[in-house]
């Protein structure tokens, strides 16, 4: 995938250029909003990481603003030292799609990202049924089923299935899943949400034969199916 | 007018000081001009009252005596009088129809005197008479007149006596005006003063130095400003407490990161070594980052600036949504968590602020209960306030710690090394306070009450 990467930062940069070619992107890194905005509507990118505070005449948020009011729809992730819910609301106003603070864990960066990108290659959500191996999900009757048994789930833990299902094969982070499943936007500083996993997991994993919810060490929890 | 308003921005003028004497001063002065006025006119009135009072008299008498027995009467009765008159008060003078003098002790008839039966007030230069009289004149049937008069010298003597004494008494009031003015002034100033150097004492540092309290109506202002004294004592004393607690807190992991890469950049045996303590290193440096985000969250929370984020909301979404969250963790540890909630719970407040402060209650509760145990979160409306509780059995706190709870970073000996920042309690109660709320911790038999009580208000009235 290829990445455009606007930060003035160059410790910054440099650490999430490394991070992301690890992982097989490739990356286009610049350090000011001009240059940013040049190649941004360009539009040959499926991600655009965007840190807010740029030099020159031009800083984060109208970039982004120019970017969106010329029908670029490129995925924008603003990753920013202006953490506050304002600073938040208004990177979102502004047409981000997701928003992350700094000091940052890398694995956070490299699941959000990507689950953006796969998001824009992702069907619609006219979909009725979620099938990852032989997990099947039916999301009109709310009914889960295990190699053909059924699974009995409460309201939270279908939802939080849910959205594992629909990230199959990607990272997602405990931030991701307090936000998304949660609607919860900050850090309980203990691991509530481990617990809600782990018993996922008794009732999804345990009964069966394979796993199919993995934990990530230092990162967060993926669904898939070897 | 001009020159006026130059003098009034003069610094004398500005001077409450000056301004109270002068005040003082005038009303004084006012107040001595108009009773020693009112003393002078009396007296003055009185006297002339009884002098025409007395001419009156006498003038009667001399009418009944022409009516009795003629003129001849009248002309005894007045040789009479004249030889009683001993002390030449009384002035008489009687002439025929035509204009011969019969009777009298004044020579000529005045000119300034057209009138009969009119009081008339005549100096030496106006009668034939050296003296200053008061006389009236009747005509009689024959045509016969007579003047009836008194010397007014005394009234004369008098009125420059009393003028003359009240300027001096005028003048005594005027010098006891400016006396007193100065005194009232220097009062003011040691008034002023007391509260002055006292501020000065305070601004140099000294905050334990007060108002002296004097009974008087300045001290209503004093006690106001002690009060302030007070409470900049303790914020600093909270500042005092605020800095070694975060000395503590923020430097404990940011030395222990440093030690730790350090000691594995010179003694790590293998690079796995290395990887493990950077590792921890970045642990380490991720709690520094909780601690500065929680202040940064509380300080704002403070600072009131949260309040224009306020909205009318039904809380009982994020209220289940948060007891939702933390069941899971509650009962991993057998611990039963219970909702105790209304169908709706309208509130106009900072919803996401209220989400998290229930959340690092029902965090604190879950971390002090023992298994076996129940929490129970719920909300009620008590009049005009809504009241959130969460109660639990868990190992509750001492009352000395009870009170200090909110404070930033203060932990109770017995919690010294939960997890967490120690900041939660200080978050619940900046939010209480947000909202004009209060936080309340009860002990109860066994296990903790925290009650949050938020007055409900309308974004009007907000």
């Amino acid at each position: 995938m290829h990445i455009l990467l606007v930060e003035d930062d160059s410790k910054v940069r440099n650490f999430i250029v490394r991070g992301m070619r690890d992982h097989g992107h490739s990356v286009t890194e610049v350090a000011d909003g001009q240059s940013g905005l040049d190649l941004a509507l360009k539009a040959g990118y499926d991600l655009i990481i965007l840190d807010r505070m740029l030099p020159g005449d031009i800083n984060g948020v109208q970039l982004l603003e120019h970017v969106r009011a010329q029908g670029v729809m490129t995925p924008v992730l603003i990753l920013s030292a202006l953490t506050e819910v304002d600073e938040r609301v208004i990177g979102l106003n502004a047409g981000s799609d997701d928003y992350m603070s700094k000091p940052f864990a890398f694995p956070e960066l490299m699941a959000r990202a990507e689950a953006l990108i796969r998001r824009s290659y992702a069907q619609d959500s006219t979909q009725t049924r979620l099938v990852v191996g032989d997990l099947e999900m039916d999301l009109l009757s709310r009914s889960v089923r295990r190699n053909d048994q059924k699974i009995d789930l409460q309201p939270r833990e279908f939802r939080l299935l849910e959205f594992l299902m629909r990230h199959v094969g990607q990272i997602v982070t405990r931030t991701m899943l307090l936000e998304r499943v949660w609607d919860y936007h900050f850090d309980p500083q203990t691991n509530v949400i481990d617990v809600h996993v782990s018993r996922l997991r008794q009732k999804v994993d345990k009964p069966f034969p394979t796993s199919l919810i993995h934990t990530v060490r230092n990162a967060g929890y993926v669904l898939k199916s070897d | 007018m001009k020159m006026f308003m130059t003098l009034r921005r003069s610094r004398l003028l500005r001077s409450a000081g000056v301004t109270f004497a002068l005040a003082y001063a005038l009303i004084f002065v006012v107040s001595g001009a108009i009773f020693l006025s009112f003393v002078w006119f009396h007296a003055i009135q009185t006297m002339q009252k009884s002098h025409i009072a007395a001419i009156s008299t006498d003038a009667a008498e001399l009418q009944s005596a022409w009516h009795r027995g003629g003129i001849q009467q009248l002309r005894d009765k007045l040789r009479e009088r004249i030889a009683e008159d001993l002390n030449r008060e009384n002035v008489y003078l009687l002439v025929d129809h035509r204009r011969l003098r019969l009777v009298g002790n004044i020579s000529c008839w005045p000119i300034k005197a057209p009138h009969p039966d009119t009081f008339y007030t005549l100096t030496g230069n106006e009668t034939c008479d050296p003296r200053t009289i008061e006389m009236i004149w009747h005509v009689f049937p024959d045509g016969s007149r007579l003047i009836v008069g008194r010397d007014i010298r005394s009234t004369t003597l008098l009125r420059s006596v009393l003028t003359e004494g009240l300027l001096w008494a005028s003048l005594m009031s005027i010098a006891l005006a400016v006396g007193g003015a100065l005194m009232v002034r220097r009062l003011f100033r040691n008034i002023i003063n007391t509260i002055a150097e006292t501020s000065v004492a305070i601004t140099r540092g000294d905050l334990t130095q007060r108002l002296p309290l004097s009974g008087n109506e300045i001290d209503s202002v004093s006690r106001t400003i002690n009060i302030m004294l007070d409470r900049i004592t303790r914020l600093m004393e909270g500042i005092r407490q605020v800095s070694n607690a975060i000395a503590h807190d923020l430097r404990t992991p940011i030395t222990r990161a440093r030690n730790t890469l350090e000691d594995a950049a010179t003694h790590a045996p293998s690079v796995e070594t290395l990887k493990v303590a950077v590792e921890n290193a970045v642990k380490e440096l991720d709690d520094v980052s909780a601690v500065f985000e929680a202040l940064l969250r509380i300080a704002q929370i403070e600072s009131g600036a949260q309040r224009s984020a306020f909205t009318t909301k039904d809380l009982r979404m994020p209220l289940e949504d948060i007891a939702d969250l933390y069941r899971a963790s509650a009962e991993a540890r057998q611990i039963a968590l219970l909702e105790e909630l209304p169908d709706k719970v309208p509130f106009y407040g900072d919803a996401l602020l209220i989400q998290q402060a229930v959340a690092n209650l029902l965090d604190n509760a879950i971390k002090f209960s023992p298994s076996d145990t129940t929490i129970v979160i719920g909300a009620k409306f008590e009049g005009d306030a809504l009241i959130l509780y969460v109660i639990d059995q868990g190992v509750g706190m001492e009352p000395e710690d009870l009170k200090r709870a909110s404070e930033r970073f203060f932990r109770a000996d017995s919690a010294r090394h939960m997890p967490g920042t120690g900041l939660g309690l200080a978050l619940v109660h900046a939010v209480a306070q947000l909202h004009d709320g209060t936080l309340d911790m009860i002990q109860q038999e066994k296990g903790l009450k925290i009650v949050l009580r938020l007055p409900c208000q309308t974004s009007s009235n907000a």
